[in-house]
Parts: C-alpha cells; structure tokens; sequence
C-alpha cells in the first residue's frame, strides 16, 4: 500500500501547483495577501450568505440529469413503464420483454466492468 | 506591509473572531466581504476543474461551516482569515472526495483531519551550486509539462479520475462518487484508475523521469 501512497502523493504534488499547497498559517496568509485585490462585492456576499443559509440551492443541487438522447428513447421509456408496473402485467409477451431488457441491462453492466478491469 | 497595517489587520481579524463567539450573525458579512474573494481564487487556481460558481458554493458551505464552530475558535486555530481558508480548502477537498452533498453534511473536524497536508515539498538542496539547482527547476518544469501532456493523452474517464483523486482529501476520491459523475459502474472504478497509472508510469518512465515504482494494488485501493 505504501507504494500506492508515493504515486499518489507524486500525482498531487505534480497536479496540484506548489504556490497552492501552503503548509503553515503564515504561508496560507502570504498566498491569500498575494490574491487579494479587494473587498467582495455586496450581491456576491449576499448571494453566497443566501445559499449557505439554504434560501438558494447550490450549484449542485439545481444541476438536472439530462439522459442522453438515443434512438431507443421511446423504448426505454416503455421499459420504465413496465418495470413500475410489473406487478399488474398479466400478459407473458410482457414478461418476456421485460426479462429481456433486464439481461441486455446486466449484459452491458458486465461489459462496463470488463472495460474497466482490463488491466487489474 | 508595515508594522501598523498588519496590525490593523489582527485587530480586525481578532474582532470579527470575538463577533463571531457572541453569535453576532452580521459578522459573516463582514467576514465574505474581506476574506471571500482572495479565498475564492485561491481555490480556483488550486482546483483547476473548478469553476466560479463551484467556488463560490465552496464558500457558502465554509461560512455555515465556520458559523457552526464559532464557539470552538480559539487562537491555537490560527488567524481567522487563515482559519476560514482552511475550512473553505478542506471542504473542497471533501467535495473531490465524496462529492457536494456528503461533503456539505460533514462537520467541521478540527485536528489531523482537517489539518492542513503536510506533504514534504520536494525541493533542490540549498547547499548545491546556483547552476545545480537551476538545472533542477529546469527538469521539473519538463517533468511538469511532460505529465500535462500525458494525462491529456488519457481517455476522458481515466483523467477524471486521476485529476480527482490528485484534489481529494487523502488523494483518493471515493468509488460511487466517481460512478456517479463519470456514469460508470463502481466496481469499473478501480480498473480505470489502475489502467492511467500504468499509462502514466511508461509514458513517464519513457521520456526520462522517475515515477514511483508500481504498488501492490498498482492503483487500486
């Protein structure tokens, strides 16, 4: 493991630049001396006091999924549709749709691992 | 800065601090005002992925964070302004690490976990020539800008992960929030991370710099 903690450490001492790595009080003050260029701005102030209070959602949590549009949308849609109402599905054509899709789903799960694990 | 004006500054610092203990709510404007744009571009030059918006979230979860602790401030913390970078850094770091709603939900933990890292810089010896240790900075900025181009060659996932986990709170991000951002499974994770270390090791080791050797995990936790 501590193998893994070296590579770690060289990637963030690499990625992240030195000036921004401050190891003591008196370098955070320097840097932040360096940044300063004045007070902020009163909408600013307002504005973040407004989302830490939880009066406005951050950034994140206003972010929406957005599903990348495929052709197989209708289809999915489908899916969705019977998978929530799976209980009351009476006809076997159905059924077997419905197995179908959770194969192909898992199918690709595994695929997606494989791709990932090639070189573990 | 002279004497009087860094003076000025500790009073003000010290004030705003006292301000705070008495739960005087006003002083966290006061506060934003001063402090929050340096800190906001500290952060932003510090995580590149960043961008002002995230920083300015980064920001609104460190003030509540620092209204949250106000009574354990003392001294020993450091100087406020200092103090409430350290929140604002850690959180972002908790932000690489766990992502935004776990890491709004955690508590300020003052000690070694959110400490700031010490991780020794590694620099040229003092004692060696002038021309030494220009020699050094040169290779550095190459080895620097050599691993730029590298992890600019990795697939988009591969990066992302490794970017992350060099911003993240014990320099790993953790599985289901790296599965969650990138849309890949969890137990893909580890083979894509494991699959740029290789990456990044031979294109590094091919153009003349020394990596870390491989792990036992070689990547993988």
């Amino acid at each position: 493991m501590a193998n893994d903690n070296d590579m770690k450490d060289y990637l963030h001492r690499r990625i992240v630049p030195p000036g921004f790595r401050p190891t003591s009080d008196d370098e955070i003050e320097r840097a932040l001396d360096a940044m300063d260029e004045g007070p902020m701005d009163f909408q600013t102030v307002q504005r973040i006091l407004a989302k830490s209070k939880g009066d406005v959602p951050l950034g994140y949590e206003s972010r929406e999924f957005i599903p990348v549009p495929t052709e197989n949308n209708a289809e999915s849609n489908d899916l969705l549709a019977l998978h929530r109402s799976e209980g009351d599905v009476e006809s076997e054509d159905v059924r077997e749709k419905l197995e179908r899709y959770r194969q192909q789903a898992n199918e690709d799960d595994e695929s997606d691992e494989d791709a990932g694990d090639d070189d573990a | 800065m002279t004497n009087s004006t860094s003076d000025s500054i500790a009073d003000t610092q010290l004030t705003l601090a006292f301000r705070l203990m008495e739960d005087d709510e006003s002083a966290l404007a006061e506060i934003l005002e001063l402090y929050g744009s340096a800190i906001i571009r500290m952060i932003l030059a510090t995580y590149k992925t960043f961008n002002v918006e995230d920083a300015e979230d980064v920001l609104s979860i460190a003030i509540a964070k620092l209204w949250d602790r106000r009574q354990q401030y003392d001294e020993n913390d450091g100087p406020l302004r200092a103090y409430f970078y350290k929140i604002a850094d850690n959180t972002a770091k908790d932000i690489f690490k766990c992502g935004w709603d776990k890491a709004r939900r955690l508590p300020v933990d003052f000690g070694l976990e959110n400490a700031i890292e010490l991780i020794p810089e590694d620099k040229p010896d003092e004692n060696e020539s002038k021309r030494k240790r220009k020699d050094w900075e040169k290779r550095r900025q190459k080895e620097y800008a050599d691993l730029m181009a590298v992890l600019d060659g990795l697939p988009d996932k591969e990066r992302a992960i490794v970017i992350s986990d060099a911003y993240a709170k014990d320099r790993v991000t953790d599985a289901t929030t790296l599965s969650d951002e990138l849309g890949i499974a969890v137990g893909s994770v580890r083979g894509y991370r494991s699959r740029a270390w290789k990456t990044i090791r031979t294109k590094m080791t091919e153009l003349g710099h020394k990596l870390p050797t491989g792990g036992e995990t070689d990547g993988k936790r």
